[in-house]
């Protein structure tokens, strides 16, 4: 195991005066009352700056030997393990992760303080998702299509073109961050281009995947049995009784419509022995109002 | 279809149809569906290139067809998907409504209407029923807060939902089937929202009081309104607005206190909720037009007596127009007094509330 690790003592500087302070809460209230006319987002934005290049003190040896994070795949740990262990040794690791970036969310505001020894990587997919990654970087990363996958296409590390995307996931296949935007990238067109502010509302919204646990209000079944108002007179008294008033009778005003309907047929063929066609639809006055809502589950089931 | 949404810890049920959907049943089954004028032939195309974004000034505006933001899309979809590339225009209409004979119950509508269709003068569909949220019953910041929040982010995730297929089809185009036009590649776009103040405000995801900037299009600011500074206001710069609302939202998720919030309310009157609308093409790419497509509820601007008011200054001003002669371009001045009368007297019955649909909106 590694030895416990230590953070260095940091000097986040006042980005307003010459003076200089230890925690981040205390250059708030410096700001909040020394400079009360300047951007708190301002100060902030400082102190993110000042933490994300505190560095990590520990033997050399013992960073080398740590086991990469469990449960990441095999590039993916070693991309992230690269990015966090090694971020002050190896200089192409941490420009790939600042090519990534950090959002202008972390710029505009500031990270919590329980953050500021997570590594880069996990701060990048903090701060693109909007959610907490304190389980750990080393957490493995959702299935796609989760709600948690989609969100790291929100961060600002986005490439200017396909082109540049294509290279960069060709270049370097050890950036973990570069092949699950890789992956995600194939649920959008081809020439999209991420740093759009289109796109990029567009990829915030995929994140919560309201659509894909979108159901129908009318099983599909409904569709196929055949409507019962198969003739002009039958389909006159539905769309009276579906549309009169502006939202259509009460279910006691369909049963008391059929019923009149009903009563008209019986007074019209009385002692002809025919059978009107509401009679011989409906049997019963109750049957035209439960025609009528399968019409309406019918025709919710065809519309969708 | 039909799908719940979870914000925080309480869950809304969301009914919708999807709005390309409804558009490409629309297109289908029309009688009568209109591009306007866009040309067909190559001859054609260069002819309007040439005539550019103006209109001659014998031109006679006859419907959203030939509007400005209609035209103005019509030329940047041909520009970038070819010339035989028709703009699908789409309006899209948010009220809250009652649901219920009783008056207790409320719901928001969300309705779209497809400019090409010409059937019937154009028929809105309700494409979505968002659940209503109550005031908060506790009654301090926080709650109210929340329940905002909550409100806001309801309505924009339910407008990504409907707006899902629309948004990549206005990037990409699709190929459908339009009564009398056989299979044509359709390119949609945003062309007018339909509602009031609040839900203006609501949908740009911008503040609706306590605010500096109340003009969603213009910075111009409260204490300068109405005055002759608030004329040299700029325009609102929707890039920055919206960076600004994105870079918030995704820290609202994990600090939600107002304090985080405080400097894009006071930048740009904004609130940390990501509008749903910038995702469409069109409205957050060229030509620009997420601020510019708003259009008024005459039904409630006209409750409100504004246009009354205006109206009473009507015989004066055409009178002043017209000159001696009393010819306006569509008859004497008195026809079109009393065309006014008469579409005021229409809008006028109906003032009250009901729970069934408006049958038309008046553009």
């Amino acid at each position: 195991m590694a030895p416990p690790r230590a953070v260095s003592a940091l000097l986040i500087p006042c980005p307003f005066c010459c003076l200089s302070f230890r925690k981040q809460p205390n250059l708030a209230r410096h700001v909040q009352t020394s400079h009360r006319n300047e951007s708190r987002c301002a100060a902030a934005a400082a102190a993110s700056v000042a933490m994300s290049q505190s560095f990590v003190r520990g033997s050399l040896a013992a960073m080398a030997s740590a086991p990469g994070p469990a449960l990441l795949a095999v590039d993916a740990g070693a991309a992230r393990a690269a990015a966090t262990d090694n971020r002050d040794l190896n200089l192409d690791v941490e420009m790939d992760v600042s090519i990534s970036g950090v959002a202008p969310a972390v710029d505009g505001g500031d990270a919590p303080p329980n953050e500021r020894d997570m590594d880069v990587a996990a701060a990048t997919v903090v701060v693109a998702t909007g959610h907490s990654a304190r389980d750990g970087a080393g957490s493995a990363p959702p299935p796609h299509g989760t709600p948690d996958d989609v969100g790291v296409l929100v961060g600002d590390w986005l490439y200017a073109s396909d082109e540049e995307k294509d290279t960069d996931a060709a270049a370097d296949d050890n950036n973990a961050t570069g092949a699950a935007a890789v992956d995600l990238l194939a649920d959008l067109p081809r020439h999209v281009f991420l740093s759009s502010t289109a796109a990029r509302i567009r990829a915030y919204y995929l994140v919560f995947s309201d659509t894909s646990q979108s159901t129908p209000v009318v099983p599909r079944r409904w569709a196929s049995p055949p409507s019962r108002f198969c003739s002009p007179a039958l389909r006159g008294a539905l769309r009276f009784a579906l549309t009169a008033g502006g939202c259509g009778l009460t279910q006691r005003d369909h049963v008391a419509y059929a019923q009149s309907l009903r009563a008209v047929e019986q007074e019209a063929t009385r002692g002809t022995g025919v059978v009107g066609p509401m009679s011989a639809a409906f049997p019963s006055a109750h049957g035209f109002l439960t025609a009528t809502r399968h019409e309406q589950n019918c025709v919710l089931a065809t519309r969708r | 279809m039909q799908v719940t949404i979870e914000i925080g810890d309480r869950s809304f049920m969301y009914y919708y149809r999807d709005v390309m959907q409804v558009a490409l049943d629309a297109l289908a089954g029309a009688e009568t569906v209109s591009f306007g004028d866009v040309p067909s032939t190559p001859a054609g195309v260069l002819a309007a290139r040439d005539a550019g974004d103006n209109f001659r000034d014998e031109h006679e505006r006859r419907g959203i067809l030939d509007a400005d933001l209609y035209v103005d899309e019509s030329h940047e979809v041909q520009r970038m998907h070819g010339d035989d590339a028709p703009v699908l225009g789409v309006q899209l209409h948010a009220d809250e409504a009652l649901v219920s004979w009783s008056g207790s119950h409320y719901m928001f509508l969300v309705r779209a209407n497809v400019v090409n269709v010409l059937d019937n003068g154009r028929q809105w569909q309700t494409v979505g029923y968002l659940q209503h949220i109550s005031k908060a019953v506790e009654q301090s910041a926080r709650a109210k807060l929340d329940v905002s929040d909550t409100r806001n982010e309801l309505l924009q995730r339910c407008l990504s939902v409907s707006l899902r297929a629309f948004t990549r089809a206005s990037e990409e185009g699709v190929t459908a089937h339009v009564a009398g036009h056989g299979s044509v590649q359709l390119v949609p776009r945003m062309v007018v929202l339909v509602v009031d103040q609040v839900e203006e405000r609501s949908i740009l995801a911008l503040m609706g009081n306590r605010c500096r900037f109340f003009c969603s299009p213009c910075m111009e600011d409260k204490d300068l309104s109405g005055g002759l500074l608030g004329v040299r206001a700029v325009d609102r710069d929707f890039v920055t607005t919206l960076e600004g609302q994105l870079a918030a939202a995704v820290l609202r998720a994990d600090d939600p206190r107002p304090s985080r919030r405080r400097d894009l309310g006071r930048a740009h009157s904004a609130l940390p909720i990501v509008p749903a609308l910038g995702a469409i093409h069109g409205l957050a790419t060229r030509p620009y037009d997420l601020y510019c497509i708003v259009s008024f509820d005459l039904l409630h601007v006209w409750e409100l007596g504004i246009l009354r008011l205006l109206a009473q200054r009507l015989p004066a001003v055409l009178l002043s127009l017209c000159g001696e002669t009393g010819e306006a371009r569509l008859g004497s001045v008195q026809d079109t007094l009393d065309a006014l009368n008469l579409r005021g007297f229409e809008l006028g019955r109906n003032y009250n509330v009901t729970p069934s649909a408006p049958g038309y909106v008046l553009m």
